[in-house]
């Protein structure tokens, strides 16, 4: 049984069997598949993060949408099972607007106890790696970075959510230089990681 | 194919940067529920924002002058310490920014009261972009001028979220300033346009007032291009309706 998401390349065809054999496990009652969780949760929590939602919710939001997902395919299947992946993100949207509607009461989620007993693969890079190693990281990251430049770059656009284009007028740069600070650091970034024995980032 | 563009226009880093049109965002998500490796694209870039947003101290200073390319000198970013986060705590308003008017301008008021709200209200909001203050984002924006600019306030919400103040603007107006009552120190304001999706972050500026309200800076053919309402969000997740705003032409 595939316990990861798909490799680029591997993906479509892939996962879309997956798929298919996951809805036949989940409609056949019983336990829900662990793949199912170790698939998905991840892409979910990041759809909820990314609609500024509180980890902590979002961590409830997901374990809603497998609910949903579980009870549609109960009860009267998905019309094509091949696009579980759509679906879930279809319901994670539609639960997200809810909660920005306060149409959805908060319940607490799953408790750090629970996150423990999680396949490491279905775990994010945060909730793997301590806080304080993360924020070394990082530190290491911004003063390891060859060009003040690149810094600037970094920080205007994510801490500053500044647009890219005003970004690449003011430092006078072009879409590919733009393109290749953020390559940088993401490369550095991932060297970072492993030498504090960050495993799985590439 | 697909995984390929996202790669090559670091499609990751956008998305996490909130960066990216609706459509894009829609299939790169729809991608990131398949593909492993841009998951961990933006796994690794939303670490290094939220750890960035929440250990940096970079004065609130620099963050303006960023905000503002034209007031100052480009600057030079260093991360000094991550281990002291920056406290949330609003500047203290000047008393032109306390005297911010309660009422849309043009009603039921004096042509010397609208002037000095006028006034206030720009004088104020040319304080506030020059002395920053502002919230982390990014309106690219030249100064203000009386003669463009248009101030209104939204009314506490008495007949419900749906409660729209009808801004008129004249054709002249490129610059809309609003106060938005209701504002806590834990909450963050929220532009929403009509089908619920949030304005881009540097679509609007935001900042916290010491009355207990929030002056939103925002380009006028934002609001004449659609309808605007206001969400106070707090770290729980939970969001607070805080009134809308819609425009109508005025000669």
């Amino acid at each position: 049984m595939s316990k990861t998401l798909a490799r680029p390349g591997e993906a479509t065809d892939s996962a879309n069997s997956s798929d298919i054999s996951l809805v036949a496990a989940i409609s056949d009652g019983g336990t829900p598949p662990d793949e199912l969780y170790v698939r998905y949760r991840r892409p979910l929590l990041q759809i909820f993060l990314q609609r500024r939602i509180d980890s902590d919710v979002a961590q409830d939001l997901v374990q809603r949408t497998f609910l949903q997902a579980i009870k549609k395919i109960r009860g009267g299947g998905l019309e094509d099972p091949s696009k579980l992946g759509g679906y879930l993100y279809r319901t994670a949207c539609n639960l997200a607007i809810a909660y920005w509607r306060g149409e959805t009461q908060r319940r607490h989620g799953i408790g750090a106890c629970e996150l423990a007993d999680i396949e490491d693969e279905a775990l994010s890079l945060e909730e793997r790696v301590d806080h304080e190693l993360l924020a070394r990281c990082v530190r290491n990251l911004m003063s390891q970075l060859p060009l003040a430049r690149d810094r600037e770059v970094l920080v205007r656009f994510y801490l500053h959510e500044e647009s890219k284009d005003s970004i690449c007028k003011s430092l006078e740069l072009g879409d590919m230089q733009f393109n290749q600070v953020l390559w940088r650091a993401r490369q550095r970034f991932g060297q970072i990681l492993r030498q504090n024995g960050v495993s799985a980032v590439r | 194919m697909e995984h390929l563009h996202f790669t090559t226009n670091q499609t990751a880093a956008a998305y996490v940067a909130r960066r990216l049109d609706p459509e894009t965002q829609e299939a790169f998500e729809l991608h990131l529920m398949e593909c492993g490796e841009c998951l961990r694209e933006v796994e690794s870039w939303r670490a290094i924002k939220d750890t960035l947003r929440k250990y940096t101290d970079i004065p609130h200073e620099q963050i303006a002058a960023m905000a503002e390319p034209d007031a100052a000198p480009r600057a030079t970013f260093a991360v000094t310490s991550l281990h002291s986060p920056r406290p949330a705590v609003p500047r203290q308003a000047t008393s032109v920014e306390q005297a911010q008017p309660r009422a849309p301008l043009g009603v039921a008021r004096t042509r010397t009261r609208m002037q000095w709200s006028m006034a206030a209200a720009v004088a104020g909001a040319l304080a506030l972009g020059a002395a920053g203050g502002w919230s982390a984002r990014s309106l690219q924006s030249s100064g203000l001028d009386a003669a463009s600019t248009a101030f209104y306030s939204l009314p506490a919400l008495t007949r419900g979220p749906t409660d729209c103040l009808t801004a008129a603007l004249a054709p002249a107006t490129r610059e809309l300033l609003l106060r938005v009552p209701g504002a806590a120190p834990d909450q963050q304001l929220v532009a929403v346009d009509s089908e619920g999706h949030d304005l881009a972050a540097d679509d609007y500026l935001v900042r916290m007032q010491a009355d207990g309200s929030w002056l939103v800076r925002m380009r006028a053919k934002l609001l004449r291009e659609q309808g605007i309402r206001f969400e106070a969000r707090s770290a729980d997740g939970t969001a607070e309706p805080r009134g809308c705003v819609q425009s109508t032409p005025r000669a």
